[in-house]
């Protein structure tokens, strides 16, 4: 999507807006807390965490031989499998299968890879209906607004604001601020559509190469809809989805929900091994898969950074990043946001044009902790950050590797390398700071806009140390 | 285990800013019957260009550290983000160095201030000052990467005229962040004040913390807003209460 | 199309040197609870989720239908033909039987907006997490347990397991996975407004789950 304002004008307006402010604020407290529920000995999350992490990594390790086997269980369950390697070839794909099943009317549940490729404007160009049907996604969509999180896609609206968009689109209901007639209203709209849209898309939350079986997790049985009353069901997953074995299921799916929304299980959990079967009466009549690369194998050819794909969308990170809860979701102006965001967009659409996004992170290392699968999110951005500036320009696995390199910060490291580098050196700065009382003419950037200036104390602690008796060696 | 002799890293933070909480640090450790040793050629951990993702400039950097702690005796350092670099990331900073193993060596032999007092020492503290409220900023580094956060309170505890006041979110992060502070400012900005106003709700007089690249991020701002909030560190917080002044 | 599917496969082919990881073997936990202690687990976590849940000799299943259909103002009520065949002589009068006979194409209309409640069977249910599962069959076909405002769910007693990972292996699903598998855990919600819970979105307001004791 085009954006003409810069991170730094989003990051602005964000800071702004004190109604978005508080939106959050009080979104990931409940989140976290909800989470922290679930988990109440740290042991025990600990050993979940270890088994997530070792199915995901065992996935990475063996990616190709699973796909393969992946593609033969699916399609000899009737299940058509596509590979897209770019977001425009996934579009193409799905776009034909539609346009061969004439299909004008599409349902869609939530998503995240078809946010990725942009599918609804595709289709949208080509006269094609497609309904966002997860209440959240149903209500920006009404908004022509993007998801602002990658588990609560509406999480940045406040319940007025979500009447005010409702009421505007719907005026033969009343306008209402109660949250269960908005729901009602919802359901009513959306029942029809489901039960005549021509096809119903979905993502995929874990693919099981064992069985050949798509598993996808709800609460409000729209993505049951959407995948099982149309005549044809299109599932579009990232490659990186895939799980060995149907016993590598549950331990994920009970991960997975707690970190997200702090539930025990979701309300539903639903395994799609195959259309329609002789003498059913209902399900879809065909099924197709599209295994999305779109940067990931990139990715997974880049050992330091391959870690990243262990990921298994589950939100936990932004939930607890003190950045995100600042900004909100939209600051970042890419389909992923908080920690993993600034992690996977850079890699997937190039440093060039992203490498900025990993300032928004000041390592506090929340992200880290909380991560089901134990991606060492802090260790990857800070990877990033050394990347940007002096990684190697003809680096073909991470595209802009050295663009961000400023000459100006270079030379700034090069002096601070020389003071702090030798001891000689330093000690008579440290003496000129103490004695003169500041370190700089005045303050770096907007540090001054927070905070007042910091001054060096008359006597520095290796002389206090000298004068107090302490040895040197 | 039995230590007669430490090696004090002051940090390049507390040797110009708060060469007292140092000084407080030493003395604490001295009185245990410690002799610590003050390397005067230190400087820094390196820390701050390794995470602006200036590497090569950092290594340097760390490198001339090295050469400060050649006997293989613990490194104490009143700092768990200072700590955490050496021990945690010099890994990453050496990678594919020929003197990774000497730096890795000084990296297991590191300890924060609190986690050698609490888990080597044991040390017990009688409190002679009067009586005040506290309330306690833990880092995200000692939380996240030493994990000895709870020393703090640990040591706090037995002091018993301090009481101490709980904030909200108390583990979220102050927004220091190092080069972060200055890179997004204005992020920053949000996330101590955020801070500082949970802090200042606790209505209690000082803030005490293990690190004091929080303690200067909180303490600018508390006074850019005219607070009467103090921040002290927790080494010259502890000094300052249990040793008998003459 | 094929030529994408070689370049990806080259890519990810090509990464010879893997993340060292230590592989976990996951214990298969168990708890040792008995029936009774499944049962109230089970019931607990569903009425947690706002599901209703009763405990009934089967014999009695058909004087519950009796007394509490009409009570609820189910009209009409949607099964498969064994059950049918099972409860339809002694059902009241009042209570219309729906059996599931027909593709959806043919009366979808009437499913969507005129069939109060369904009633199926399942294949287990699931204490620690509170869940009911189900295997979609011809008899019972999938949107029967999603569209209709009421699900009844009929859970055997002899058919309760303690974690997700011990039906999967006692029930051999690696050998035989249905179209369809489902695992229920309570009546549809969301938390999408402010994050305030609302039930009944898209699939069943209300879910009742009649755990049958012989």
């Amino acid at each position: 999507m085009q954006r003409t304002e810069t991170f730094t004008d989003r990051i602005n307006d964000a800071l702004d807006n004190e109604q978005l402010h508080s939106n959050f604020r009080s979104a990931m407290n409940y989140l976290m807390e909800k989470r922290r529920d679930k988990f109440p000995d740290q042991e025990k999350l600990d050993n979940l965490r270890n088994i997530a992490s070792s199915i995901r990594s065992n996935s990475l390790s063996n990616l190709a031989e699973l796909l393969i086997k992946l593609e033969e269980k699916l399609e000899s369950n009737n299940i058509k499998v596509h590979w897209a390697e770019t977001d425009i070839e996934a579009n193409n794909i799905i776009y034909q299968i539609l346009k061969d099943a004439n299909a004008k009317t599409i349902v869609k549940g939530k998503s995240m890879v078809t946010e990725e490729i942009e599918l609804n404007e595709f289709l949208e160009d080509k006269d094609i209906e497609i309904l966002e049907t997860d209440l959240g996604e149903f209500l920006i969509q009404l908004a022509n607004e993007k998801p602002s999180h990658i588990v609560m896609p509406a999480i940045h609206k406040s319940r007025k604001e979500i009447s005010r968009v409702f009421a505007d689109h719907f005026p033969e209901f009343p306008y209402t601020e109660d949250v269960d007639l908005i729901t009602q209203q919802a359901r009513k709209i959306l029942r029809d559509k489901f039960r005549q849209a021509d096809a119903g898309i979905s993502g995929v939350n874990f693919a099981v190469a064992e069985t050949g079986t798509l598993c996808l997790v709800e609460n409000e049985g729209n993505g049951r809809m959407c995948t099982t009353v149309p005549d044809l069901h299109i599932a579009v997953t990232g490659i990186e989805k895939v799980a060995e074995k149907l016993s590598d299921i549950p331990p994920l799916l009970d991960i997975l929900t707690k970190s997200a929304t702090g539930q025990e299980i979701t309300t539903y959990f639903n395994m799609i091994s195959s259309p329609r079967r002789e003498g059913e009466k209902d399900g879809p009549k065909s099924m197709h898969v599209v295994l999305l690369d779109n940067g990931r194998s990139k990715i997974h050819q880049n050992n330091e950074m391959q870690e990243t794909l262990k990921c298994i969308r589950c939100g936990s990170c932004m939930n607890h990043c003190p950045v995100y809860t600042q900004v909100g979701g939209h600051a970042y102006g890419t389909v992923y946001p908080g920690p993993i965001g600034i992690t996977l967009e850079p890699q997937k659409q190039g440093i060039t044009q992203l490498g900025e996004l990993t300032s928004a992170c000041s390592l506090c290392g929340a992200c880290g902790e909380v991560c089901p699968v134990q991606i060492p999110l802090p260790k990857l951005i800070n990877k990033l950050r050394s990347e940007a500036v002096e990684g190697n320009n003809k680096n073909e696995l991470i595209e802009g590797a050295g663009s961000k390199r400023s000459s100006l910060e270079l030379l700034a490291w090069k002096n601070w390398r020389i003071l702090y580098g030798n001891p000689f050196i330093y000690s008579m700065f440290s003496k000129a700071a103490t004695t003169l009382g500041f370190i700089s003419p005045k303050t770096i950037g907007k540090w001054g806009k927070y905070r007042t200036t910091p001054i060096p104390s008359k006597h520095s602690l290796k002389e206090l140390a000298n004068k107090a008796g302490f040895d040197n060696e | 285990m039995a230590v007669n002799e430490v090696y004090f890293m002051g940090t390049c933070l507390v040797d110009l800013f708060y060469p007292k909480a140092g000084l407080a640090g030493m003395q604490l450790l001295k009185r245990e019957g410690i002799r610590v040793i003050y390397p005067s050629k230190q400087t820094c951990c390196g820390q701050p260009a390794f995470n602006s993702g200036y590497r090569k400039e950092s290594l340097p950097v760390a490198r001339s550290l090295i050469k400060c702690f050649p006997k293989d005796i613990p490194i104490v350092i009143p700092s768990g983000s200072c700590a955490g670099m050496i021990k945690h990331h010099w890994s990453e900073l050496f990678e594919g160095e020929s003197d990774i193993e000497t730096a890795l060596s000084v990296a297991e032999r590191v300890y924060e201030l609190t986690e050698f007092l609490v888990d080597e020492l044991n040390v017990e503290l009688t409190d002679l000052g009067e009586p005040t409220k506290i309330t306690i900023h833990t880092s995200c580094a000692s939380r996240n990467e030493m994990k000895i956060a709870e020393r703090i309170e640990d040591l706090v505890s037995q002091l018993s005229k301090v009481e101490v006041l709980e904030q909200e979110r108390k583990s979220e992060c102050c927004g220091f962040g190092g080069t972060f502070a200055v890179k997004q400012a204005d992020i920053s900005g949000a996330m101590v004040k955020d801070k500082t106003d949970s802090l200042k709700a606790t209505e209690a007089s000082s803030v005490i913390s293990q690190d004091c690249g929080c303690l200067m991020n909180i303490g600018c701002a508390l006074e850019k807003q005219n607070s009467k909030l103090k921040t002290q560190h927790i080494a010259e917080f502890l000094w300052d209460r249990t040793h008998a002044k003459n | 199309m094929n030529k994408s599917r070689e370049i990806i496969l080259e890519r990810l082919k090509n990464n010879s040197n893997e993340i060292a990881h230590t592989k976990v073997e996951v214990t298969k936990k168990t708890y040792e609870w008995s029936n009774e202690e499944m049962i109230s687990k089970l019931s607990e976590k569903l009425q947690l989720a706002k599901a209703e849940t009763h405990i009934l000799s089967d014999a009695k299943l058909i004087d519950w239908l009796n007394e509490e259909l009409p009570k609820r103002g189910i009209n009409n009520i949607l099964m498969g033909a064994s059950i049918a065949k099972q409860i339809s002589k002694d059902i009241n009068n009042d209570t219309e039987v729906l059996i599931y006979e027909d593709p959806i194409e043919s009366w979808s209309e009437k499913l969507f907006n005129e069939t109060d409640a369904s009633i199926t069977t399942t294949v287990g249910a699931i204490a620690e997490s509170g869940s009911i599962v189900l295997h979609p069959t011809p008899e019972e076909p999938r949107l029967m347990s999603l569209v209709p405002d009421i699900h009844i769910a009929l859970v055997y007693e002899d058919t309760l397991y303690e974690t997700f990972n011990q039906i999967i292996t006692s029930q051999y699903w690696t050998k035989n996975m249905p179209t369809n598998a489902l695992l229920i855990s309570g009546p549809s919600k969301t938390a999408d407004i402010e994050q305030v819970l609302a039930y009944g979105v898209h699939g069943p307001k209300e879910l009742i789950v009649l755990i049958l004791t012989s």
